[in-house]
């Protein structure tokens, strides 16, 4: 499948558009909580205080693990990165050796000037980093400056990195895309070619109380009118997270910290195979992946009206934390959730297998059926 | 009740990892997926153990395998790919150059689909005005009009192969609503669908 935010003009797709869809599987290790900076409502609560990190041959361990299991994609991410020192770029190393992409998820606290940006990034690139993808946004800006973000951009692009950055988003906030995009430095680092082929993505910065509602652009909260619009989650069941205490999560999700049902196994003693199995095995995790926990609060309230749900998330890891906090939803899940499992075991099946050509007319088979 | 003593909202009983595992291998055989459905409620009931009031299939999920298993839909997304990649430039040519040919193709592709329906069906649309949908033509030529103006035109993604997907017809079939489908359905009758 093409890959997005390349550097020149992708090719024609390697799969049919009405092909099966693969199941990308991606294990994301949070090495380490420190970070440099201190956000407010930080999805991890990292800041420079905290120690915990992975241990090195922990994390070895579960690439392997990963690579034995066919993933597609190793992501470093944090706290910081940058701050585990060497065995980064061992780490980095070893998932070139199996022949898997790597992600490096950063602040860019390193890029201070264009000369450090490069040499930083530069051991990185030679163990074979594939993407760079920087954070940024009003809360970040407060530590690392933005000129920093648009320093490290230009490192990855001369180094053959993927680059992107994401942009936390609220309502009034000072930097988005539009602003990054036609700041001064963005345009004299990156020729056009280049500016187009980062990419640039705005995520709705999320408060970690699920009752707190920060104010978003409009039209960016969930809502019965854009419904629609919301499809299952990517994250849940596959992405792997394993957490720098130890914790492995079904989902890479910024609801990782404080939903407790998202732990599906803890370093040492289980692995990225056995975690993942027991993801799979819960109905809840297989229906969010397949309909996103908007569906799930909007079908949940339809059963219970004491359920209000509409303009209140903008970020759907919020929505998750919802739906797993709230008892009035747990136990309209608990009560009814039978009646959708055929739908969704139907709908994962229709995304991933192939789909003989009916022998009848398929429409009227549809019509012939009671729904 | 205090939240403390809930249990965890995890629903990983033997019975669905059963269900599932039965699910998957009986849907690998091909008459057993056309059975499947034409009469989802009764093999449900019959195959899966679960009580028919609980198995009514939601018309996403049956649209949507009417789309991918109709012959002729799969034809012509095979047609629409081919020409997706012999008219947009592949391993050459800068982000700005496939973006122009992007919206040449993107044009030529919306008008020749507009050719098969009347103008008002057109506008209606390109409105997204949910009650204003008139199908005139078969079903798979109004469900790739929702396809090319919600999601190629309205998103604006840089290729319009790599916007359709089995996953874009699930968000289309998705979004319709029960007065679409009817008129989507009574359209399809009365062409003798």
């Amino acid at each position: 499948m093409a890959e997005r935010g390349t550097g020149t003009a992708r090719p024609p797709s390697a799969y049919g558009i009405l092909d099966p869809l693969p199941q990308r599987r991606i294990l994301s290790l949070l090495l380490t909580l420190r970070c440099t900076a201190e956000c407010g409502e930080c999805g991890t609560h990292s800041s420079p205080r905290v120690r915990t990190r992975l241990p090195e041959e922990e994390a070895a361990r579960l690439i392997d693990e990963a690579a034995a299991d066919h993933y597609d994609l190793i992501a470093f991410t944090g706290g910081e990165p940058m701050l585990y020192g060497s065995g980064l770029a061992r780490l980095i190393r070893r998932v070139t050796g199996h022949g898997i992409p790597s992600r490096m998820v950063s602040n860019a606290f390193w890029a201070r000037t264009p000369e450090k940006a490069a040499r930083a990034l530069g051991p990185l690139a030679e163990a074979g980093l594939g993407e760079l993808n920087v954070s940024t946004g009003d809360e970040h800006a407060r530590f690392v400056p933005v000129e920093q973000v648009l320093y490290a951009v230009r490192a990855g692009l001369d180094r053959g990195l993927r680059c992107a950055v994401m942009i936390e988003t609220r309502a009034a906030n000072r930097i988005t895309g539009r602003t990054l995009s036609e700041h001064p430095l963005f345009r004299e680092l990156l020729t056009p070619s280049e500016q187009e082929s980062v990419t640039l993505c705005e995520s709705p910065w999320m408060p970690l109380d699920e009752h707190e509602h920060f104010s978003y652009p409009e039209g960016t909260t969930v809502n019965a009118d854009n419904l629609f619009r919301r499809g299952g989650c990517d994250s849940v069941i596959d992405t792997v997270t394993v957490l720098a205490d130890g914790r492995i999560m079904a989902c890479c999700g910024l609801g990782t910290q404080s939903i407790p049902e998202l732990q599906v196994g803890q370093v040492p003693t289980d692995g990225v195979h056995e975690s993942r199995r027991r993801a799979e095995a819960d109905f809840l995790k297989r229906w969010i992946r397949d309909e996103g926990p908007e569906r799930i609060l909007a079908w949940a309230a339809a059963r219970d009206p004491r359920i209000v749900w509409e303009d209140q998330y903008a970020h759907r890891c919020q929505a998750c934390k919802r739906l797993y906090s709230d008892p009035l939803v747990g136990d309209v899940i608990r009560a009814h959730h039978e009646e959708k499992i055929l739908d969704v075991l139907t709908s994962e099946w229709l995304m991933h297998h192939p789909i003989q050509p009916a022998t009848q007319t398929p429409e009227a088979a549809a019509i012939d059926t009671p729904c | 009740m205090p939240d403390q003593v809930r249990p965890p909202l995890v629903l990983d009983s033997p019975e669905f990892t059963a269900r599932a595992e039965n699910f998957a291998n009986l849907m690998s055989v091909s008459d057993f997926q056309q059975r499947f459905f034409r009469d989802p409620s009764g093999t449900a009931a019959a195959e899966f153990g679960l009580s028919l009031e609980t198995t009514l299939l939601n018309r996403a999920n049956q649209l949507t395998y009417a789309l991918l298993a109709d012959p002729a839909f799969n034809t012509w997304a095979e047609d629409f790919q081919n020409r997706v990649n012999a008219a947009l430039p592949s391993d050459t040519g800068s982000v700005s150059e496939l973006k122009a040919s992007k919206d040449r193709f993107v044009e030529e592709f919306v008008t020749s689909i507009r050719a098969h329906l009347a103008p008002e069906t057109v506008a209606s649309l390109e409105r997204l005005d949910p009650g204003l949908l008139v199908a005139e033509d078969d079903i798979a030529i109004l469900l790739l009009v929702f396809i090319a103006v919600v999601v190629v035109v309205a998103l604006g993604v840089a290729r319009p192969d790599e916007a359709l997907s089995r996953k874009t017809v699930q968000l289309v079939m998705r979004q319709l609503n029960d007065q679409q489908i009817a008129q989507i359905l009574a359209a399809r009758a009365a062409l003798g669908g």
